[in-house]
């Protein structure tokens, strides 16, 4: 949750920039966009769906896991001239790494957990085994490789129920968000790639609603 | 019946393309960012 709010804040970031320089809203033509639902959805089903989740051995959400990310990848590999594409990239490339490195799971210490999760009731999570039904496995930190690269940031804000923990890689890729949107509200095409300038690919709010207006009259 | 296909099919017609293909792109980044991170662990663990 807390990356759709880089999201978020980037979409309207770009649209508050676009606004002041009263300049054409743009967006890249991303190359395999289908990428990332074909990625979404199996991840959804295995983590966040309850009657599948709960179907699923741990070995199979690994392998989804791990599968899905290499989808991704090429994704931003094809995407790589965009603009906040080299932190996607980076941030994808440094959760996979650890995730695959620590037995297909995002690795969490039990101190993290704790911090997390203080009111727990006992049993509600054990070390070795994943962390309910989420991307998470609970590892003592001195057995998880690449422990810095880890679910080892805590965001605490609210009750709670609303505490996060995130990954270094976590970060960066909300970086990445932020910066490619960050871009809709471009003055000028700087250092884009050619469909990223394409006529196709900028247009504006205003210049939206004139056209309409004299192709239907309203 | 035909003047309501003929409403919808109007109204369809208004929406630019352009703006359907950023909300495309922009949900397609938000499913993005959902798989490649993995903030999955809550104060709720488990839930």
């Amino acid at each position: 949750m807390i990356l759709l709010y880089a999201v978020l804040a980037g979409l309207l970031a770009g649209l508050v920039r676009a606004r002041l320089t009263r300049r054409s809203l743009r967006f890249p033509g991303l190359r395999l966009l289908w990428l990332a639902p074909a990625a979404y959805l199996p991840q959804h089903l295995a983590f966040q769906f309850s009657p599948a989740r709960r179907l699923l051995p741990d070995d199979l959400a690994a392998f989804i896991l791990v599968g899905t990310q290499l989808l991704l990848l090429a994704f931003v590999w094809a995407n790589r001239q965009q603009p906040g594409f080299w932190l996607l990239g980076l941030g994808l490339v440094l959760n996979l790494l650890v995730i695959a490195l620590n037995g297909g799971f995002m690795p969490i210490s039990p101190e993290t957990v704790a911090r997390l999760a203080p009111d727990a009731p006992p049993g509600t999570w054990q070390v070795g085994e994943r962390l309910g039904s989420t991307k998470d496995i609970v590892l003592p930190a001195a057995d998880i490789r690449f422990e810095w690269l880890s679910d080892r940031f805590l965001m605490t804000a609210g009750t709670s129920a609303n505490r996060v923990a995130f990954s270094i890689g976590d970060v960066i890729i909300a970086l990445g968000a932020f910066r490619l949107l960050w871009m809709l509200g471009s003055p000028g095409p700087g250092r884009t790639s050619e469909s990223f300038q394409s006529p196709e690919s900028r247009f504006s709010l205003g210049s939206l609603h004139s056209n309409r207006e004299r192709e239907y009259g309203d | 019946m035909q003047h309501y296909i003929l409403s919808a099919k109007l109204s369809l017609a208004k929406i630019d393309p352009r703006y359907v293909r950023l909300i495309i792109a922009l949900v397609s980044l938000a499913m993005f960012v959902l798989a490649a991170g993995a903030p999955g662990a809550t104060g709720g663990v488990g839930n």
